[in-house]
């Protein structure tokens, strides 16, 4: 018997039992949710379908949208973010002067609360031709565009503001991996007649490659969850077509009243994200051995 | 050394400077909208404001009803990140100092909680808390963001708490101080940086966080900062001055919080990534 034991059972309590109750039992009680069907109402008793949630999920139009929404959103975060973070801190990388001014402001956008800078962007993306943007396009004699209210360019201002907010952040990975690279070996490079870009491309890139897969795996894990800037921008429309599956969710419970249906994509969403955790952490173990 | 050249270092500032406008303009322009009048932040979305209309801030607050948010997102989020932090490193310090038959085991379940979904969870907990008649209480909001909190706050504290060296505790203990003592006097003063970089990021994810309010609080003395913001919005639609000083109001803790401790939120919202 550890002499400890009770030491480690009351330290460990209050943060096990805040965490198991508000966090694991409704993730595990959410996969069950999935298989009954609720109106909302707390007095009616929750009714058995089986499999139906997850038949009506994946005939519905609405989700597979949803579904299409999210992987366009993923693919230009992604790409857009990790080029940004990793061309800026390449860009910055061995030029000290101004280091930290610029680090400072490409990285604030990450801290600010998603809300405000989603209804800050949802004012520059106004329809109206006095709107921000079509103001500023005016001058260039480009005509006033929808943006939010056009489905076509909906999704690409969302991401776009998305782009925006969290790109300081893989910036930063870039500039702690970027410092970890050898200088002995880009001096040796150097000496050796390499010029600027020879030795981005053939020496720091391939030494921060794992650094890089972290940033697209978080970018990735991260906005397949994405709900406050769909939420707050768009709410899903115009006429449900710019909807992600946590939107979709959250209007499918608590607008519509069917639970059901957002229970069996809450637990999409939840068996998604624990998919792509653990294939993108096989992926990385399997680089870190080569 | 090799040198660049003149024109390539100028192309290099010209774009970042390029650049730097591009990022900051939001920024710059939500804090100029915010001193104007509503016709002015259409008719001159780029200029200085020109009469200062420093009263969108009193009607934001007064009217808009985000004096009353912002208190109670001070207050949620300051208890919040105190008790996230203590029981925290309570956990933490366990799970890094007294091994036991299952340490491992409690580690990777906190640790794993952070692929939990946010959304995942509020089906069943909005269908538990209409049964047992729960409505708009603080105590179960605070509560879902210390169960979120938990997995950052243990895996940095746990982490941090590896690296303070056993000969200090034990010393204590040869001079007959008790664990819990030692716990308050000696290891929570020694882990501070571990514990700042922890707190920021739950107090950024408290103020920040839009879904658990949306979802569990309606009444509108109890609103939040976030859907205090989306309400004002709504509601005002056409008053663009209000809406842009609101904005503001509510990115200015997180702001300062950045300017202050600019390396310790860079460590803190990066701590996940070290992880992978």
């Amino acid at each position: 018997m550890n002499k400890n034991t009770g030491l480690i059972i009351s330290f460990l309590f209050p943060a096990l039992a805040f965490y198991v109750l508000m966090a694991l039992i409704p993730i595990v009680y959410s996969l069950y949710f999935a298989f009954f069907d609720w109106p909302g109402i707390h007095t009616v008793p929750l009714k058995f379908v089986g499999f139906g949630n997850f038949v009506k999920m994946f005939t519905s139009p609405r989700f597979l949208l949803s579904l299409k929404n999210v992987a366009w959103f993923v693919f230009l975060n992604v790409v857009f973010q990790t080029l940004l973070g990793y061309g800026i801190a390449l860009l910055l990388g061995t030029y000290l002067r101004g280091f930290k001014q610029f680090k400072l402001l490409f990285f604030l956008p990450v801290v600010l609360p998603m809300t405000a800078t989603s209804l800050l962007w949802k004012f520059i993306f106004l329809p109206n031709p006095t709107g921000v943007l079509n103001s500023l396009l005016s001058l260039f004699g480009v005509d006033a565009v929808a943006w939010l209210l056009d489905a076509q360019t909906a999704m690409n201002c969302i991401a776009a503001a998305n782009i925006w907010q969290g790109f300081g952040y893989h910036l930063i990975i870039a500039f702690a991996a970027i410092t970890t690279v050898s200088t002995d070996m880009i001096e040796a490079a150097t000496i050796d007649g390499c010029n600027r870009f020879q030795r981005v491309m053939k020496i720091i890139l391939p030494s921060i490659r794992n650094a890089i897969m972290i940033s697209i795996i978080l970018n990735v894990t991260g906005n397949l969850k994405n709900f406050d800037i769909v939420f707050v921008m768009t709410e899903g429309g115009p006429n449900n077509l710019t909807h992600v599956p946590s939107t979709l969710m959250y209007v499918e419970a608590f607008k519509y009243d069917h639970y059901g249906l957002g229970s069996a994509i809450a637990a999409f969403i939840f068996a998604l994200s624990l998919l792509v955790t653990g294939v993108s952490t096989k992926l990385l173990g399997s680089k870190e051995n080569v | 050394m090799q040198l660049e050249t003149r024109t390539s270092k100028t192309l290099k500032y010209a774009f970042l400077t390029l650049f730097t406008l591009l990022v900051a303009f939001p920024v710059y322009f939500a804090l100029v909208s915010s001193l104007k009048s509503s016709i002015d932040v259409f008719l001159k979305p780029f200029r200085w404001p020109q009469p200062v209309m420093w009263e969108n801030y009193p009607r934001a607050i007064a009217i808009g009803n985000i004096g009353v948010c912002f208190l109670n997102s001070i207050y949620i989020t300051v208890v919040t990140m105190v008790v996230s932090a203590l029981i925290g490193t309570m956990a933490g310090y366990v799970l890094s100092r007294l091994p036991f038959k299952g340490s491992k085991f409690w580690y990777v379940i906190f640790v794993a909680g952070m692929m939990i979904p946010m959304q995942s969870v509020i089906i069943p907990l909005s269908f538990v808390m209409g049964k047992v008649q729960v409505h708009d209480s603080y105590i179960m909001l605070m509560s879902l963001y210390i169960a979120f909190n938990m997995p950052m706050t243990v895996f940095i504290t746990t982490n941090f708490l590896k690296g303070i060296p056993k000969e200090l505790e034990e010393a204590a203990l040869i001079d007959g101080s008790t664990r819990t003592y030692l716990f308050f006097r000696i290891i929570i003063p020694l882990s501070i940086p571990g514990i700042t970089t922890a707190s920021i990021f739950n107090f950024l994810g408290s103020w920040n966080n839009l879904l658990f309010p949306l979802v569990f609080v309606s009444k509108k003395s109890m609103q939040v900062i976030a859907i205090g913001l989306q309400s004002f919005f709504a509601q005002r639609i056409s008053d663009y001055g209000g809406v842009m000083a609101a904005i503001i109001i509510s990115i200015l803790p997180p702001i300062l919080a950045y300017v202050f401790l600019q390396e310790k939120v860079e460590e803190g919202m990066v701590a996940g990534a070290v992880k992978g």
